[in-house]
């Protein structure tokens, strides 16, 4: 269980998150819907202790983030690669095995079970640099997935892929999920808010609505949650 | 903590051209160095008109000396650029005319006085405590080049880490991770600090085997104290990473930070330096490392002499380093 707490957080007099309080669901997919700018990224940085809050806080399982321990049950996937151009595939999921402490053989086992699940497995010693943008956004999803974290954060995931890989992508959230993980995925593609449990919908750093995908589909007229989206931003 | 320092050696020793700035390029510098500001062979040209013929001979032989008809051809050939300076008599005083002060007719001017003075029934001669007189100025500010290299090229390389992982955002999926603050310092440290031990080295070893640089005193000491100057630079590029939004950025801090190390490594005389500046060495790592390089290499001073600057290198090196843990709480505040 993910609890925010009165969150406010602002740059520059330029106020991104204003009195934000949620409960997230434990296992469960959770979608954060917003356009660019709403506050979701912000809001991810705050859940993994990234920045800290001007007010209010973020308590995961029980604890008050930020907290080492809980870091290292949390997977995130930036919205950027942020992968290690230079070095091969194998090298950077080394290096991030190495920082959540986990052993050369489950490493070695666990490399190989996640290269092969992104299809990167007779990619595994090439230079990331020679890698192409869908590449590139697999072995981050690997390298997310690495510590077999209980809590999955990931920033517009499926941001510049195809659609074939973005549907790959999609069914191993859901199974990621049904094997109990928690998925905080945040997005402003709202086709992809039907792939999921719950969804938020940000606007300027509030919550506009927070409920199961199925009852904010049921308020629409026309099954898309984009009319929802729509009436809230008319409404304002 | 061992990861980041493993990732650093594998993403350097992917770079080859990285790799050839900080192992290759030191050493050739310095060679450069030696090159440029060695003992030249260069011959003065020296005219003469009315002085006395004692002072004609002995000039010509240690310099290209030509007589010189009278104040007019004189002027003339001292502005045509083609000597470097013209010696005659007036008014029972003997006067040296050059046609500006640079180092070419400061040589001209030096072999004038020298051979009035060979010349003169006193002779004088100059004895030096450490060095010789007639060390080149590369010779003597050996110990200056060999700190200002190591400097120069650790902080280059190691300035480019964190900026370039922020750019990247690889730095922020880090700091997503169980590391703590203090281990990413002192990976950054290892990680850099590893190639800029091995950069020492081969610095060290060029100067003693290939340029032959005197070293009076322990080549081993001399090693440690550059060693721990460039693990200083080492902390300092991290730092000056660290604020910097760029890579850009981190290239305009060279001439704001770097570039004033050099006036405070004893190539000027402390006391010449006017208006109290001199104190502003306090604040330099380099003044640190250099005034123990010179204490070992000139003057043979050993661990008993010099103990207290290394110590007060690692203290550096320590500020630098609780401060780098403390400045990354701008990135997580754990």
């Amino acid at each position: 269980m993910i609890t925010i707490e009165h969150l406010n957080k602002s740059f520059d007099k330029n106020k991104v998150l204003d009195d934000l309080s949620l409960e997230l669901h434990g296992g469960k997919m959770t979608c954060l819907l917003g356009a660019s700018g709403a506050g979701k990224t912000t809001l991810i940085r705050l859940m993994l202790g990234a920045i800290k809050p001007d007010s209010g806080r973020v308590v995961i399982d029980g604890t008050t983030m930020p907290n080492l321990q809980i870091l290292s049950r949390i997977g995130f996937m930036p919205q950027d690669d942020a992968l290690y151009n230079n070095l091969t595939a194998m090298e950077n999921l080394r290096f991030y095995a190495g920082l959540h402490h986990i052993g050369k053989d489950l490493f070695r086992q666990r490399a190989a079970t996640l290269l092969e699940l992104v299809g990167l497995t007779g990619d595994a010693n090439r230079l990331v640099d020679k890698f192409s943008g869908g590449m590139r956004k697999r072995l981050s999803l690997a390298v997310m997935a690495l510590n077999e974290p209980q809590i999955m954060m990931l920033d517009e995931p499926t941001v510049g892929i195809d659609p074939v890989l973005r549907r790959s992508i999609w069914q191993q959230f859901r199974q990621w999920c049904n094997e109990g993980k928690t998925l905080i995925i945040s997005t402003h593609v709202m086709d992809e808010v039907d792939r999921c449990d719950y969804a938020v919908l940000l606007q300027e750093g509030r919550i506009r609505a927070y409920n199961s995908v199925d009852n904010l589909l049921a308020q629409t007229t026309n099954g898309k949650i984009e009319e929802l989206f729509l009436r809230k931003e008319d409404a304002k | 903590m061992k990861a980041l320092v493993v990732r650093i050696w594998q993403q350097l020793l992917h770079d080859k051209r990285s790799l050839a700035i900080i192992l290759l390029a030191p050493p050739v510098i310095m060679s450069l160095f030696y090159v440029l500001l060695g003992n030249s062979n260069y011959e003065p040209r020296i005219g003469y008109y009315d002085v006395p013929p004692m002072l004609e001979q002995q000039l010509s032989t240690v310099a290209d000396a030509v007589s010189v008809a009278n104040a007019d051809e004189r002027t003339k050939l001292l502005l045509d650029g083609q000597y470097d300076a013209v010696v005659y008599s007036e008014a029972n005083e003997l006067h040296i005319a050059v046609p500006e002060t640079n180092t070419k007719t400061g040589k001209a001017i030096r072999a004038i006085q020298n051979t009035f003075a060979d010349a003169s029934p006193i002779k004088i001669v100059t004895e030096s405590m450490y060095g010789s007189p007639d060390d080149s100025f590369f010779e003597s500010m050996a110990y200056i080049f060999l700190a200002f290299v190591v400097f120069m090229f650790t902080f280059v390389v190691s300035g480019m880490a964190i900026v370039g992982e922020r750019t990247t955002h690889t730095f922020e999926r880090m700091l997503m991770t169980p590391i703590r603050r203090w281990q990413i310092v002192a990976g950054y440290l290892l990680g850099y600090g590893a190639f800029a031990v091995l950069q020492s080295v081969i610095v060290m070893l060029t100067a003693k085997y290939v340029l032959h640089v005197s070293i009076m005193g322990s080549f081993w000491l001399c090693l440690v104290v550059l060693i721990l100057l460039a693990m200083c630079a080492v902390a300092l590029g991290t730092t000056i990473s660290s604020f910097a939004n760029s890579e850009f950025q981190v290239m305009q801090f060279i001439p704001l930070l770097i570039l004033p190390q050099i006036f405070f490594t004893g190539i000027i005389p402390f006391e010449l330096i006017p208006y109290h500046l001199d104190k502003l060495r306090y604040l330099m790592p380099i003044y640190y490392a250099c005034t123990p390089l010179k204490d070992i290499m000139v003057q043979g001073a050993g661990f008993a002499d010099v103990w207290p600057w290394i110590f007060a290198e690692i203290a550096v090196l320590a500020f630098f380093f609780f401060f780098n843990t403390f400045s990354l709480r701008r990135y997580r505040w754990l």
